[in-house]
């Protein structure tokens, strides 16, 4: 750790990750400082979609141009992090009366190529045989290079690649003031929540990059920001129905996209203003799931029947512009702000707006302005070169386990430092000792759920019910013998919480069934009970 | 068949009613959905076992019951019933967005109305839904439509207040009824 940095960061989200990585690949001494643990806001709490623009590309053409761009990018830099499912855009026997029949999907594919994206339209029947799942009664379809992407994956891999060149990555370290002199900014005072203590880290430039709270981030050094919390509900499904992205080819409504990740699918999403104080603290409303199930089961009428794993919220860091009440019309383009310009505030960069697709751009023009303001000549590469883990590799094993290729899967390059050590702890995402202990060691990973995020512990169709008393010993032990004192219980319960937190907004049917499952093996010991004599 | 007793869930309490009445030497027959009964006692001698079947329909004379049909089409009539499947986990009772039923005879659940006190938002903590079940009367009786159904009885955690993580539900009640009955 350094006293002195050419930039500090505020944010431990995709777009404080990108930028940290392009500050230290453009030569800057680089620190990134996060509250929490890495994609804990908007990061982590979204569909997981690659998006291609088609969304955009009727209402928006600039936002579909930069996300096709970007999508090709990450493509190549993050191969690792990024699932290939193509997608689909459907237009079902209701759309016709309400003005987005077949006339509109001619419109929506000729802008599609008018913003550089490959849509192609297919006859329905092609688009069953393609997504067996899909809704039988569609009338139209159309193909778009929609992709998924693990959003913790690339924020790991974004930080990762950032440390590799040099950067420091404080987790857990919460802003409490900003340090000036003469009027600008040039520095922070943090408090470190692991160890109660106070430092400061003084910066030529701080950039903040906190998603939604860059609002009262920037108020703290006395600018103003006029952000716009736009609430997500999202839903989780208990398998992957889907293997290809379905969207509805209308108008951008609620609950019109169903993402296949991994083992789960994800449908969302919502669009509701929301306080800033309640930004800590989401809960999914009855409202919510009612209707995400009703759009879902427009798209894939199998979701009727399909177990729910859990229910989220997110919150959009947009920008406010103008006064639309749900906050869709408002352009989720990039807002890069040099406080010295806007502000006369010396030392200080905003960088919100956008989306999770566009991350690497915002990042550029953070970093662009960060460059300009010390005179740094060096030219943005984090198009060009693969983050850390998406490298082209020849393969490690010549006959790897089911945990190594999981391991490979997840972390790419990385998994050869792996050590031998291929004990099971989550038999539903075959994480095993060797990954815990390259997570603890490698990626900051200091509680059950930082490792969710890594590993996807937990994260699987039993939501940790199986293994979460095993993960909770194994990450012990880990952080014992590496000197960090750790208990399992209190690990655990966390965790448990965490996933509870999920499931109550959908607890009836087989996650109801799954909910008394999972109390009555903590609590009880064993799921069956035992009659008294 | 005429049984004397028809159990349907093979679970703890299931088994223990089963068992006791059997030994006191009551024709019974006791319809599971797994293909294994479960408990702690697996002395059924004298048991009828229909294992991987499900009770799904009954048939109704007066105040009681007089058939139960499983989901093979294997029809139990008895002078006697007991509802012995469990919570939601083995579906004894069903949840909707909105309710909570009993599905075999429709019986009266008791449960929160209000799903905002369902849960509890820590864990660790008492869960309400974990306590909901089906009346009973003091001896046992399965109420339905506010009565008690002449010869339906329900045990285990099927019943409400009976907490599924910390189950805590006595049989003898119920067993030492049927016993009687059969006696007189």
């Amino acid at each position: 750790m350094k006293k002195e940095y050419d930039v500090i960061i505020v944010g431990g989200g995709i777009t404080g990750a990108g930028t940290a990585r392009d500050c230290a690949m453009r030569g800057l001494s680089t620190l990134l400082i996060e509250r929490g643990d890495i994609a804990t806001g908007a990061t982590g709490r979204n569909h997981g979609l690659l998006h291609s623009g088609a969304r955009y590309a009727v209402k928006d053409a600039e936002s579909a141009e930069e996300c096709i761009r970007e999508n090709k990018i990450l493509r190549r830099i993050a191969s690792n992090c990024v699932e290939d499912t193509g997608g689909l855009f459907i237009t079902l026997p209701e759309d016709e009366p309400a003005g987005y029949g077949l006339d509109y999907q001619s419109t929506f594919v000729s802008a599609c190529h008018k913003a550089g994206i490959d849509a192609v339209k297919i006859s329905p029947e092609k688009a069953r045989r393609m997504e067996p799942s899909v809704n039988p009664s569609l009338i139209g379809a159309v193909v778009v290079p929609d992709g998924s992407v693990d959003p913790f994956r690339l924020c790991s891999a974004n930080v990762l690649d950032a440390r590799l060149h040099g950067a420091d990555v404080l987790l857990y370290t919460e802003l409490k003031d900003f340090l000036r002199k003469d009027g600008a900014i040039c520095g922070v005072r943090v408090f470190d929540r692991s160890t109660g203590t106070e430092s400061e880290y003084h910066a030529k430039v701080v950039v903040n990059a906190a998603g939604i709270w860059s609002g009262p981030i920037a108020q703290m050094a006395g600018v103003n920001i006029g952000m716009y919390p736009a609430k997500g509900a999202l839903l989780v499904f208990g398998h992957r129905v889907n293997n290809v992205v379905i969207n509805r080819c209308r108008k951008s409504a609620d609950g019109d996209i169903l993402v296949p990740g991994d083992a789960v699918t994800v449908i969302g999403t919502t669009s509701t203003r929301v306080p800033f104080e309640e930004c800590d603290h989401m809960e999914v409303t009855p409202e919510e799931v009612q209707l995400l199930l009703r759009e879902g089961c427009a798209l894939c009428p199998s979701l009727a029947t399909t177990r729910i794993l859990r229910a989220y919220a997110g919150v959009r860091p947009l920008v406010a512009s103008d006064s639309d009440p749900t906050g869709r019309s408002i352009s989720r383009g990039i807002v890069c702000l040099d406080h010295e310009t806007r502000d006369s505030l010396k030392g200080f960069v905003s960088i919100t707006g956008g989306k999770l697709m566009t991350y690497r751009l915002m990042a550029e023009q953070a970093t662009d302005a960060v460059c300009s303001k010390l005179g740094v000549k060096a030219r943005c590469e984090t198009a060009h070169r693969p983050l850390a883990g998406s490298e082209k590799h020849r393969a490690f094993w010549d006959k790897p386990t089911l945990g190594q290729k999981a391991a490979e899967g997840r972390h790419g390059t990385g998994a050869s430092d792996m050590s031998a050590d291929t004990r099971l702890v989550c038999e539903c995402e075959h994480v095993t000792m060797a990954e815990i202990e390259y997570a603890v060691d490698k990626l900051g990973v200091r509680n059950l759920e930082d490792l969710r995020r890594r590993t996807r512990i937990g994260m699987g169709t039993c939501q940790g019910a199986f293994c979460i008393w095993k993960a909770a010993q194994a990450l012990a032990e880990v952080l014992k013998a590496r000197g960090v004192e750790a208990d399992p219980n209190r690990l655990a319960a966390e965790f448990d919480n965490e996933r509870w937190k999920g499931m109550r907004p959908v607890g009836w049917g087989d996650t109801l069934r799954e909910m008394e499952f999972k109390q009555r093996v903590v609590k009880n010991g064993q799921p069956f009970s035992y009659a008294k004599k | 068949m005429m049984y004397d007793v028809v159990v349907i869930g093979g679970g703890a309490a299931g088994v223990q009613v089963a068992t006791a009445v059997s030994k006191a030497g009551l024709k019974c027959a006791l319809v599971c959905f797994g293909r294994s009964i479960s408990g702690a006692d697996p002395n059924v001698q004298g048991v009828d076992l229909i294992l991987g079947d499900k009770a799904v329909e009954a048939r109704y004379e007066g105040t009681g019951v007089v058939s139960v049909t499983t989901a093979n089409g294997i029809r139990l009539q008895a002078a006697d019933f007991v509802l012995a499947t469990g919570k939601f986990f083995g579906e004894g009772l069903v949840a909707d967005m909105d309710s909570v039923r009993e599905p075999l005879f429709d019986s009266d659940v008791k449960y929160e109305q209000d799903r905002s006190k369902w849960f509890d938002a820590d864990f660790m903590a008492p869960q309400a839904f974990l306590e909901f079940g089906v009346q009973t009367d003091a001896k046992g009786h399965l109420l339905k439509g506010g009565s008690p159904l002449s010869n339906v009885y329900a045990v285990g955690l099927v019943v409400a207040g009976v907490n599924a993580a910390v189950p805590e539900y006595e049989c003898d009640t119920v067993i030492n009824e049927l016993i009687c009955r059969k006696r007189i």
